[in-house]
């Protein structure tokens, strides 16, 4: 009995003070602009591209560069004396449309491409998918071959499918179904096309900071050559407008054709190369007004 | 139980629930408007909420504010993105409250209809860190609608935002927010 009323005594005491929170719970309010955090910090997972397009209105400046091989011994400073350095831009004149250009110093290779995003997960869609499709014409010069090659020899094209889904709140994963084809190679016995399936993981650890890993396998391989899979392991450094992206890979190109088709490295070998993208987003013009 | 008991029981029931019905003269919106502003040396901050729920009890000047970080407007989506991912983390605090009153409230001062300062205190939460927080705000009250405009100032850090070294030129140790709402009247 004594029991009970103090029971009743201390239930009022709480409702007296859940009176000034009922007041807060009067605004009955709903979220009303969805935003899920985005699969990947940048539009490059670790060698190759994410799903990810810029903003509309949004210059991205990437700089990628790829050293020697780590196995080329302490003279060649483990390969760092040895680089091979992309310039690239990619600018979105529209919500989900991406136009890029850049340059290699690895064979000199010019490439374009241009990504739309089909669905964004942010949309509340499942994944988001977004295809690509690239040119890059190869400009080295051939010693001896300059006869027999003509422009259209240099040319390279790939076109990637790329699916992409945030698991949970530190994991996003990439399927990239890949499409490669040279005008020109080596060999009569190696193939003109190529069918792969690239496969990525992105691990958040911590806000700013996220662990990623890119896989290409090469679904015809052809016997003739030494071509090995494309297997890159790297760290995105986010801070204010940049994204820092150090890399280790055994592939050497980073235009979609040659990362995908152009890999001779292993890794247990040693054939690795470290590298690192500096990604830095300028806006080129506004997309509200402002209020 | 015996009768005495009953009534007790009944007494205690019938004060219990006065107790928790919120007494008064309710004003609220959903539309309220909060936007803050940063301003430093490289960069300049503004952004925008147009979904703020406010909720104001004339009979005992006590009010309540309640946003989603997520409805902030931004007019580079990248920095929308950075804010609600890197500072306020609002997949893990989505909202920031603010449940207060105004000092030494005088109900029939407030009747007068005309644009009065009245000083609000009160406990600000932002990004899982409340504070205690008195800003004055403008009050005027016509027609079944109040409407109220403050400004005050907060520092981030105060709230457990980080800001790396990398960009301290480009956000402010202190933000100036503006709050302005127009609170109709709810019919019971």
């Amino acid at each position: 009995m004594k029991y009970l009323n103090i029971a009743i005594i201390i239930f009022c005491i709480y409702s007296h003070s859940t009176a000034q929170e009922n007041l807060l719970n009067l605004i009955d309010e709903d979220e009303q602009n969805f935003y899920a955090q985005s699969e990947f910090k940048s539009i490059r997972l670790v060698s190759g591209q994410s799903t990810r397009t810029p903003y509309a209105g949004d210059l991205i400046f990437l700089i990628s560069h790829r050293f020697g091989r780590l196995n080329s011994g302490a003279y060649e400073f483990f390969g760092l004396d040895q680089a091979t350095i992309r310039l690239g831009f990619e600018y979105s004149p529209l919500n989900g449309i991406a136009l890029g250009i850049g340059r290699s110093s690895y064979n000199k290779a010019y490439d374009a491409y241009f990504k739309v995003k089909v669905l964004e997960q942010q949309d509340n869609s499942i994944a988001s998918l977004t295809l690509s499709s690239s040119l890059a014409y190869l400009s080295i010069k051939n010693n001896g071959l300059e006869e027999i090659i003509s422009s259209k020899h240099r040319l390279q094209y790939a076109t990637l499918l790329m699916i992409s889904s945030r698991i949970n709140s530190w994991l996003s994963v990439q399927l990239t179904p890949s499409y490669v084809h040279k005008n020109l190679v080596s060999t009569e016995k190696d193939p003109n096309d190529y069918f792969l399936l690239g496969s990525a993981a992105s691990l958040k650890l911590s806000n700013r900071i996220s662990f990623n890993l890119e896989h290409f396998f090469l679904i015809n391989k052809p016997k003739s050559t030494n071509l090995e899979n494309s297997l890159s392991i790297g760290f995105d450094i986010e801070t204010g407008g940049h994204v820092f992206q150090l890399h280790i890979s055994n592939s050497q190109a980073f235009y979609d054709s040659g990362l995908l088709t152009e890999t001779t490295g292993r890794w247990l070998n040693g054939d690795i190369h470290f590298g690192f993208h500096i990604i830095r987003t300028f806006k080129m013009r506004r997309t509200k007004a402002k209020s | 139980m015996g009768s005495k008991t009953i009534s007790i029981l009944a007494v205690y029931l019938i004060s219990l629930s006065f107790s928790c019905r919120v007494v008064g003269q309710i004003y609220k919106t959903n539309e309220g408007i909060i936007s803050f502003y940063s301003e430093a040396p490289l960069e300049n901050i503004e952004a925008i909420n147009k979904h703020v729920g406010c909720a104001f009890n004339l009979e005992n000047g006590k009010i309540a504010f309640s946003l989603y970080i997520r409805d902030f407007e931004f007019e580079k989506k990248l920095m929308r993105e950075h804010f609600n991912d890197n500072y306020l983390e609002s997949s893990i605090y989505p909202k920031a409250t603010f449940v207060g009153e105004i000092e030494n409230f005088n109900q029939e001062i407030f009747k007068s209809g005309q644009e009065t300062k009245y000083l609000f205190i009160g406990k600000l939460f932002i990004h899982g860190i409340e504070q205690e927080i008195k800003t004055e705000a403008l009050l005027s009250h016509m027609k079944g609608e109040i409407v109220g405009d403050a400004h005050f100032d907060i520092r981030p850090a105060d709230y457990g935002i980080k800001i790396p070294k990398a960009v301290i030129l480009n956000i402010a140790e202190v933000v100036s927010v503006h709050v302005k709402v127009k609170l109709k009247i709810q019919s019971e």
